[in-house]
């Protein structure tokens, strides 16, 4: 039987909440005919370090962020290693560090950290479809939210 | 004793009104509870893109310098709250502004306010339309991805004025 789901470019989907999906993506297909596509799952700590380290290294912050507290950690750790004039893999490796020990604490700077969050397109879908995913993703998921910016479905699994 | 009889009356009658105005309301993202609380931020980094000028008047044209490296993907959310999707990665020519290894490389990106045309989607179908075509503020998101949270991406905003008539000349 195929798999009435897709993937965006290289976007993995966690082994450990595949099954789940599958679930999901064949109750939509079911509904509307139409497969889902996810658009974002599982995040390496390193991936996150290294898309940190450009964004505060051309002047952004954390202001935006909804995990404040484990941002501004990772904040600090770039600003302490650029103090120390570390090198950017350097710079990378201790933000990285903070990363896995808020994970290993279960606290997320991103939800996607977690290896049971995924996102999946919103745009391509009318308000009857939506309607049909969320049926689908609420029986299945522990969270099924709309987020933004664009909008997209975000779900969390247990 | 009749006093707190009335009062429960009257409270029993509020809580049946609540609860059936509640049960005629269409069910919404809000009411099913399944908007986050990110969904609504005001974003936008000042100082990383920036522009020939903030304010713009109808024909002018943006200019916008990028630091490299630089997300891959570009949106601009028009003041009415729709998606223009400029340049996504894997979608095709129709959402795409050139060729991604072109785009990545891009340190300064022209855009002419009077004929720039993106995809949006309209209750799930794709569209193509004009991008600015309304006065107001107007929200330029990078991101690695698009179709993801902000903590999730490298992303870098700003916000611009559009105004949709021509600038008066002093």
């Amino acid at each position: 039987m195929p798999e009435h789901y897709s993937t965006k470019g290289s976007v993995k989907v966690p082994v450990g909440i595949k099954s789940q999906l599958k679930t999901i993506a064949d109750a939509y297909y079911t509904s509307t005919k139409k497969d889902v596509v996810v658009t974002s799952g599982k995040r390496t700590e390193k991936s996150q370090a290294e898309a940190l380290y450009t964004r505060f290294n051309k002047g952004g912050d954390v202001k935006d962020y909804i995990a404040q507290k484990e941002a501004k950690a990772v904040k600090k750790a770039y600003d302490d290693a650029v103090k120390l004039k570390k090198k950017k893999p350097d710079i990378i490796d201790e933000m990285e560090k903070i990363l896995k020990a808020q994970i290993k604490n279960r606290k997320y700077l991103s939800k996607h950290l977690s290896s049971k969050a995924l996102d999946i397109r919103k745009k391509n879908m009318s308000k009857a479809e939506q309607k049909a995913f969320l049926k689908a993703c609420k029986a299945t998921a522990k969270k099924c939210l709309v987020e933004g910016t664009p909008e997209h479905f975000h779900l969390q699994f247990k | 004793m009749t006093n707190r009889r009335n009062m429960f009356l009257i409270l029993a009658a509020m809580v049946f009104f609540v609860a059936c105005d509640s049960d005629n309301k269409p069910e919404t993202e809000t009411s099913s509870g399944t908007v986050s609380k990110q969904m609504n931020k005001v974003l936008h980094d000042d100082e990383i893109l920036k522009f020939n000028s903030k304010i713009l008047y109808k024909g002018d044209e943006i200019s916008i310098s990028l630091p490299l490296p630089h997300p891959k993907e570009l949106a601009i959310k028009s003041p009415n709250g729709t998606w223009f999707y400029l340049h996504v990665e894997n979608e095709g020519d129709s959402e795409m502004l050139m060729p991604k290894e072109k785009f990545a490389a891009l340190k300064q990106l022209n855009l002419d306010t009077s004929k720039l045309e993106a995809r949006y989607w309209d209750n799930g179908k794709a569209m193509r339309g004009k991008v600015f075509g309304v006065t107001g503020a107007y929200l330029i998101y990078m991101a690695d991805n698009l179709e993801t949270e902000l903590d999730n991406t490298l992303h870098f905003s700003s916000i611009i004025q559009y105004n949709d008539k021509n600038k008066q000349n002093d």
